[in-house]
């Protein structure tokens, strides 16, 4: 077994001084713990990049985040999730001609989630009618999207736990756990419509500082168009979902505009 | 092997940027660079062309590559660019000898006033089609000319060259003081105040009133043609489009119909109807320009309107009034309520633009009750975008003498499914989003395209255009009703005419 690793050590050092005051400079803070100041930098860099630390423009002190200072770290908005993710998602059903969609876990106690919430809906290259579903609630259950929130999501686990404890068929409840499972091994969801969804869709998680899955993204269409006939994700259509993935991702982390 | 992409600047207002794109019409790589907003003296806004040129030769290299290709995959590359901002230089250096004066900058506020007394607006209106204004080219250039007389005499004796910004790249693109083009489009030309709208060839009589020697003017060409080949990173590429910002969105939009409409929501926001080969006189405060002129002469017209404040409102309530960390977020403050409680927000800050071109109307907020919350202002805020929006539609349909069918939307704040469900609501047509929002950029690739055969023609890059949302009206007809009568009444405030409204 390793050790205490030093950095963290380090880091919640720094993290306990700038509690307990208002704001402290980098010379303040690398005296206080007898570190270099290139250290003491190196780490508030960082905690800076994840959003647990600010630094004031005007004095260049270091403030802790408002993130930590809550009770429960603030998820993003879902509207500037959205505007932030809006170039990928359009990208990606532009290059795979299927509709996308960006979806996340409501913001309530886990125990109280029954859906998703459809942050982002792009239309496919279909030319039949089709409406904006941005604020519709998701399937979890039955959605490609859903189940990769299940499986991912930090709280992912106790609202699995939740829903299962409704389920009153023993055997969808197996298939559901199986299929959770499955997404969690494969790192992608598949679903193959029934319960008023059409065709087939996969789901890739979006994920933020430290790896943490805020969203899913993922595509739909008929069955040929995103499975094969084993029942897996296409290659192709896999490949530009996880690279939209990584843009989404990279666009929710960037510093706000 | 056939080149397989076209490379589009966009010489914009804070930046400059290269993007690439495929023949799908979708964006394969980019790169941008922001450049200085030089602010000398209150209402003066200036940027240094020099800066400008050293920027857009470091973005096309960032832009290939992004995508790692080399400039043999490249067919063509165009110039779309922020409008009627001009700079001056020498013909033999290329080095610029005034700072670029930028289509915002006032200076010459009262001198367009002056203008409209003497000789009038008709003067102007019959030759290029405009009315005086200070952000129209000739107005400043004149100016310029007048205070530093020593450059109106280099520009007699031929030292000078002038150009709006894609005038400026392509004369540096094409080799500059060694055998650059100097050549200005349809487009951008139809706004500098010094071409005849019917001739599509400069005035002799604008030319002669603003004192503007010929031999310093760029020759105008068609939005869409070879004019030469680059030099240094895009060596051995055809220069084949340089087009507006606003006439490149509308081209990216693919509205290439008579009656066809688009919308770019930024700051402020810009809608342009295309109006065909006719063109439309306004008599409801809309701007007659050119939309685009292609190789083999085909050309269409459009009618213009523009509101100075659309996003610039929410980024008042973010950073004036602190309601909001983030602009998306007025979306969630706007659904903590139904309605906006009564409550009407005109954003005139700086007086109102099409199609009422008041300078000297002011801001309001109306129907004002402790009921009000932030939520409701919010909502009202939203609803000024969609009523403004409005505005300018009711008045370029009368014009045009036809309704306007639909709207193509575009622009960062088309994110914002709240306020694109008000515009359907308010204007009672079907609003739609493309899934390629760099519309700008997006044009000028299209037109550049066009002319190496890149693209065949303008049927192929209509089937490029996917929508990405649609949102169709849900409004009943007494509610739009009666939210017409609170914005008319709340507008007639800001223009301080006294009209209150009853009820």
């Amino acid at each position: 077994m390793p050790g205490r690793v030093q950095s963290v050590e380090r880091a919640a050092a720094i993290l306990r001084l700038l509690a307990a005051g208002h704001g402290r400079v980098l010379g303040d803070l690398s005296g206080a713990l007898g570190l270099s100041k290139s250290t003491v930098h190196g780490i508030l860099r960082t905690l800076v990049e994840v959003g647990f630390v600010e630094q004031d423009p005007a004095s260049g002190a270091y403030l802790l985040a408002a993130e930590v200072l809550g009770d429960r770290s603030k998820p993003m908005d879902i509207n500037e999730m959205r505007s932030r993710a809006t170039n990928w998602v359009d990208g990606l059903a532009a290059r795979t001609r299927l509709a996308a969609r960006l979806v996340v876990l409501p913001e309530t106690e886990p125990t109280e989630i029954t859906s998703g919430l459809t942050a982002h809906h792009v239309f496919s290259a279909s030319p039949a009618p089709q409406r904006v579903e941005i604020g519709d609630e998701v399937d979890l259950a039955a959605t490609a999207e859903g189940k990769m929130l299940l499986a991912l999501s930090p709280i992912g686990g106790q609202v699995l736990d939740s829903l299962l404890r409704a389920e009153r068929s023993a055997k969808s409840g197996d298939r559901l756990r199986d299929d959770v499972t499955l997404t969690r091994s494969r790192g992608y969801a598949v679903d193959t419509g029934g319960s008023g969804t059409d065709g087939a869709g996969v789901a890739v998680p979006v994920r933020s500082h430290g790896g943490t899955v805020v969203a899913s993204l993922g595509v739909r269409g008929s069955t040929e168009q995103v499975l094969t006939p084993a029942r897996s994700a296409r290659k192709d259509v896999l490949r530009t979902l996880d690279e939209a993935a990584r843009g989404t991702s990279h666009a929710l982390m960037s510093k706000r505009w | 092997m056939a080149a397989r992409y076209v490379l589009s600047i966009d010489q914009g207002t804070t930046s400059t940027r290269a993007m690439i794109f495929d023949q799908h019409g979708r964006l394969a790589g980019m790169g941008q660079r922001e450049h200085r907003q030089i602010f000398p003296q209150p209402g003066w806004v200036e940027h240094d062309a020099a800066e400008i040129w050293h920027n857009t030769r470091h973005v096309i290299p960032e832009a290939l590559a992004d995508l790692g290709i080399s400039v043999a995959d490249v067919a063509a590359v165009g110039v779309a660019n922020q409008r009627e901002t001009f700079v001056l230089w020498e013909r033999t250096t290329g080095r610029p000898v005034c700072p670029a004066i930028v289509w915002q900058d006032t200076r010459t506020r009262s001198v367009a006033d002056h203008l409209l007394d003497d000789p009038g607006a008709d003067f102007f209106r019959q030759r290029a089609g405009i009315p005086p204004a200070s952000y129209f080219t000739a107005v400043r250039l004149s100016w310029l000319m007048d205070s530093r007389p020593e450059l109106r005499e280099r520009a007699h004796r031929g030292d000078l060259l002038l150009g709006t910004m894609e005038t400026w790249l392509i004369w540096n693109l094409t080799g500059g003081p060694d055998g650059g083009i100097h050549v200005t489009d349809v487009t951008n030309a139809s706004r500098t105040l010094l071409m005849n709208l019917e001739s599509l060839h400069w005035d002799s009589e604008l030319l002669e009133f603003f004192d503007v020697p010929r031999a310093i003017l760029p020759k105008i060409v068609p939005s869409s043609t070879i004019v030469g080949t680059a030099t240094g990173s895009l060596a051995g590429v055809p220069v084949a489009a340089a087009v507006g910002d606003q006439q490149s969105a509308l081209f990216g939009q693919t509205c290439f119909e008579a009656g066809e409409v688009k919308c770019t929501y930024g700051t402020g926001a810009f809608l342009l109807m295309n109006t065909g080969d006719e063109i439309v006189t306004s008599t409801h405060g809309m701007l007659p320009t050119v939309a685009y002129q292609l190789a083999d002469g085909t050309k269409a017209y459009a009618l213009e309107g523009s509101i100075a404040v659309a996003g610039g409102l929410v980024q008042w309530v973010r950073d004036g009034l602190g309601l909001i960390r983030s602009a998306p977020e007025i979306e969630t403050l706007a659904r903590t309520v139904d309605d906006s409680g009564g409550c009407v927000v005109v954003p005139a800050f700086t007086g109102l633009f099409s199609p009422y071109w008041s300078s000297g109307a002011r801001g309001v907020i109306s129907g004002l009750t402790s009921f009000v919350t932030a939520g409701h202002l919010a909502r009202a805020v939203l609803e000024s975008c969609a009523w403004q929006t409005n505005d300018v539609v009711e008045a370029m349909a009368a014009d045009a003498g036809v309704p306007l069918k639909s709207l193509r939307a575009d622009g960062g704040m088309t994110a914002n499914h709240l306020m694109m469900q008000m515009v359907a609501d308010v204007l009672d047509v079907s609003v739609v989003r493309p899934t390629m929002s760099e519309t700008v950029s997006l044009g000028a690739a299209y037109l550049a395209g066009l002319a190496v055969g890149y693209w065949s023609d303008i049927k192929v890059l209509r089937r490029n255009w996917h929508r990405a949302g649609q949102w169709d009206p849900q409004m009943s007809p007494q509610v739009r009703e009666s939210q017409r009568a609170a914005w008319r009444s709340a507008v007639g405030r800001t223009l301080g005419d006294g009209s209150v409204a009853a009820g």
